[in-house]
Formats: C-alpha cells, sequence, structure tokens
C-alpha cells in the first residue's frame, strides 16, 4: 500500500496526512495495565478452581489442569449470554482475550449469535468461524514441532 | 500455596500484556494475536520450557491460550514416545480435549438457552 | 431461562460436600505442616531418618513419609522459587535417597495433592479410623494417583 504514495492526487496525499494527524492514539499503557489485572484475575480464579478440584475431588496437580479449563469455560458460557463477557472485553483487550475463556466466547457467541439459522447449518458450521484458526495454528504448528522433536530424539540420539 | 496465587496473576497478567502488545503496537487483529500465541506456546513446550512455567505458576500458564499447544505438543509427544512417528498424528488430541470439547458443548447448550442479543 | 441456569449453578455447587478434614489437613497446603511420619511396615530404615535426609535438601521445607509394604512415599514441597526445577529435583531426591537406602523403593511426589493426602492419612490413623492394612491399601491409591498423567 505504501508504495502507491505517487499515484495518489495531492488531494488523497492531504487526506493521509490529515489521517495521520487525527488518528487516535492507542492508549497502550492504560490498555496493558487492564490487560494484566483482568488477565491476572482470571487466572487467580482458575487457580482457585484448580485448588478445588485438589481438595475435593481426586485430581492432582497434574491433572487438574483440564476441568479447570473445562469450568472456566463453562463459567465463560454464562457470562456470554448474560452479555457481560462483551463489556469485559472492551475493558480489558487482551486481558479476556488471551485466557481460555477468550476462546470459550468466541465459539459461544458465534453458536448464540447463528442460532437463528437452525443449529445444523447456523450454529454448527458457524461455531468456530473464529476460534477456528487458533485451532488449526495450534494444532499444525504442535503437529511440526513435535514431528522435529521425535525426529531428533529418534535418530539424533537426543 | 499462597505463593502459587501471586504468581499465577503475575504470569498470567504477563502473558495477556504480551498479547495486548501483540494488538497494540504489532497492529494485529485479535484472532492473529490468539493463533500466533498458540503457537508461541507450541515452540516453547518444544523446547521444553514450557512445563516449568506451569510447575512455577500454575493456572498463571495453564489458562491462557498458550498452553492449548502446550497441551497439544505434549499429547503428541507422549503418544510419540509409546508409539513411534505415527504417533504424533494420532496423540494430539490425547491431552487436549477438555477445552475444545467443553468449548463444543457448551456453545452448543449457551445456542439453546440464550436468545441473540440485537 | 435465567432461573434454570441458576438452578444448574446451585446444583453444581451443592453437589460438593465437605470432607471431613481435621486441623492440619484443612489448612496443609498453605502452612507448613510437617507431619510425623507414618510407618506402616515396620522392618527397615526408619522412617524419621528418612524424613531427615529429605528435610535436608536445600529447595525443600514440608516433608510428609509414608512408608509401606512395597513403597515408600515421599510427599514433599518445593519453595516456590525452585519451583521452575521441580522435576529436576524430584529426580535427584529420588536417586539420593535410593543410594542411601539400598533396599527400600521410593516414589517421590511434589505434588499438593499427594502432600494433602498424606496429611489426612496421618489424622486418620491418629484418631483410629483405619488399621494398618486399610492403611496401606490408601498409600496404594496415592501412588496409583501420582503415577497418573494428565
Amino acid at each position: 500500500m505504501a508504495n502507491n504514495n505517487e499515484k495518489k492526487t495531492p488531494a488523497q496525499q492531504q487526506y493521509d496526512k490529515m489521517n495521520q494527524k487525527h488518528e487516535i492514539k492507542r492508549p497502550v499503557l492504560k490498555n496493558c495495565l487492564r490487560a494484566f489485572f483482568v488477565g491476572g484475575l482470571i487466572c487467580i480464579i482458575g487457580q482457585a478452581i484448580t485448588y478445588f478440584y485438589i481438595y475435593f475431588f481426586n485430581f492432582t496437580e497434574q491433572t487438574a489442569g483440564n476441568p479447570t479449563v473445562a469450568t472456566v469455560i463453562f463459567l465463560s458460557m454464562l457470562l456470554t449470554g448474560f452479555g457481560v463477557y462483551d463489556h469485559l472485553g472492551q475493558y480489558a483487550g487482551a486481558g479476556s482475550a488471551v485466557p481460555v475463556s477468550g476462546f470459550g466466547n468466541a465459539v459461544i457467541s458465534a453458536a448464540i449469535e447463528h442460532r437463528t439459522e437452525g443449529f445444523v447449518l447456523g450454529v454448527g458450521g458457524n461455531m468456530f468461524k473464529l476460534a477456528g484458526s487458533v485451532i488449526l495454528f495450534g494444532v499444525f504448528s504442535a503437529f511440526v514441532v513435535a514431528l522435529i522433536k521425535t525426529i531428533l530424539i529418534q535418530w539424533g540420539g537426543l | 500455596m499462597l505463593g502459587m496465587f501471586f504468581w499465577a496473576f503475575v504470569i498470567g497478567g504477563l502473558i495477556c500484556v504480551i498479547g495486548q502488545l501483540m494488538m497494540d503496537i504489532g497492529k494485529l487483529t485479535p484472532g492473529h494475536t490468539l493463533s500466533a500465541m498458540v503457537v508461541a506456546g507450541a515452540i516453547l513446550s518444544g523446547f521444553g520450557l514450557y512445563e516449568p512455567l506451569i510447575d512455577f505458576a500454575g493456572a498463571g500458564a495453564t489458562i491462557p491460550i498458550t498452553s492449548f499447544g502446550n497441551s497439544l505438543v505434549m499429547g503428541a509427544m507422549q503418544e510419540a514416545e509409546a508409539h513411534g512417528l505415527v504417533g504424533v498424528l494420532t496423540g494430539m488430541f490425547e491431552v487436549t480435549s477438555s477445552g475444545i470439547s467443553a468449548a463444543i458443548v457448551f456453545g452448543f447448550i449457551g445456542a439453546a438457552l440464550f436468545k441473540p442479543k440485537g | 431461562m435465567k432461573a434454570v441456569v441458576y438452578i444448574l449453578a446451585i446444583l453444581f455447587l451443592v453437589g460438593c460436600k465437605m470432607p471431613d478434614d481435621g486441623p492440619d489437613s484443612r489448612l496443609a497446603l498453605i502452612k507448613t505442616t510437617n507431619p510425623e511420619p507414618i510407618q506402616i511396615e515396620k522392618d527397615g530404615a526408619s522412617v524419621e531418618g528418612i524424613r531427615n535426609e529429605v528435610n535436608q535438601v536445600d529447595e525443600i521445607y514440608d516433608a510428609a513419609v509414608i512408608k509401606g509394604d512395597h513403597n515408600t512415599l515421599v510427599a514433599y514441597k518445593v519453595r516456590h522459587l525452585d519451583r521452575f526445577r521441580m522435576k529436576s529435583i524430584e529426580k535427584e531426591l529420588k536417586k539420593h535417597l535410593e543410594g542411601k537406602y539400598k533396599d527400600e523403593t521410593f516414589v517421590v511426589s511434589s505434588d499438593y495433592k499427594i502432600f494433602l493426602e498424606a496429611v489426612r492419612l496421618r489424622e486418620d490413623i491418629d484418631s483410629g479410623k483405619i488399621n494398618d492394612k486399610q492403611a496401606d491399601k490408601r498409600l496404594h491409591q496415592l501412588i496409583r494417583l501420582k503415577k497418573e498423567r494428565t
């Protein structure tokens, strides 16, 4: 895009300049602080859930991760359904998007949104509209990493 | 144990800050950011760096989406140790399945329970 | 619709019953407990000696030892900043203990859950709720739990 500058009319260049001047500066520091606190809080809640599973059920620290993730996604379903998570997302940015609850929110809100198109084509077809890329890149990169590591271990004697 | 909560807060918060910086300074969309973080988690796991982080920060490392990449690699490696190269493909979801299956199940229930908002 | 969700949430919370914990196990994860070691199998090395050996390791500050028929379970807590190296501490400790006590088999764990269960077992033995045979069974369950992977 930047190379097209010469083709622009003077008026367009002027507009670009004005656009740059008036573009809202993202308050990076404030955003980061909010992301830090909200993200950290979600992790504290997750830690409390982990200890809950360790105390009352037969889970060790090693195995408690899975039920914790499932519980956090369950909570995120409730918050998404009542419309709380969207407000949280506007306030916290990455602080609410990066934890798995954000992943859950992406799946669940897509499912709720497309419900009017029916359960098969609407909910089923659109559920992973937003979160699909996370799964795709996660699975593929994990495949490559694990493949390289296995080959190194087997033939490199690592 | 109380230290665990503290470090879960700090590490979890920091991972979110990294995500926020990618969005604000790197000008990535949330989708790109999350995908990049999952890939980063998988790579860290490949170098054996993510497990110690989980030992140290507990939920601070398992709750952010980066752990998704980690557990995919862990599952694949576990199966690879037992069955060789084929295990890389078959073991991928061995460990991770809970996050995705929970998202699918609760997504479906949520769609049945709640009405879309205007 | 909201009522359904609330009812589900309440049912979920009610479904979890409080285990009847003694004063030690309730706080076992928060403060240093230093539970008395348990000796189910009387022959061989003394559990006090093993516990002292474990406590001498710099990174470890709280240890529970259970000596059963075939295995000796050692559960301990690692100082937080050393938790990064938790896996290698576990290996070193196992090697060290097995070098020191040649005819014992050790199961070593830094997991909070194993520690908590060891304290609970100690309390149940103290209050006379279970006999040696049941205690040994509980120990085997614990070892199985420890070996379980994600």
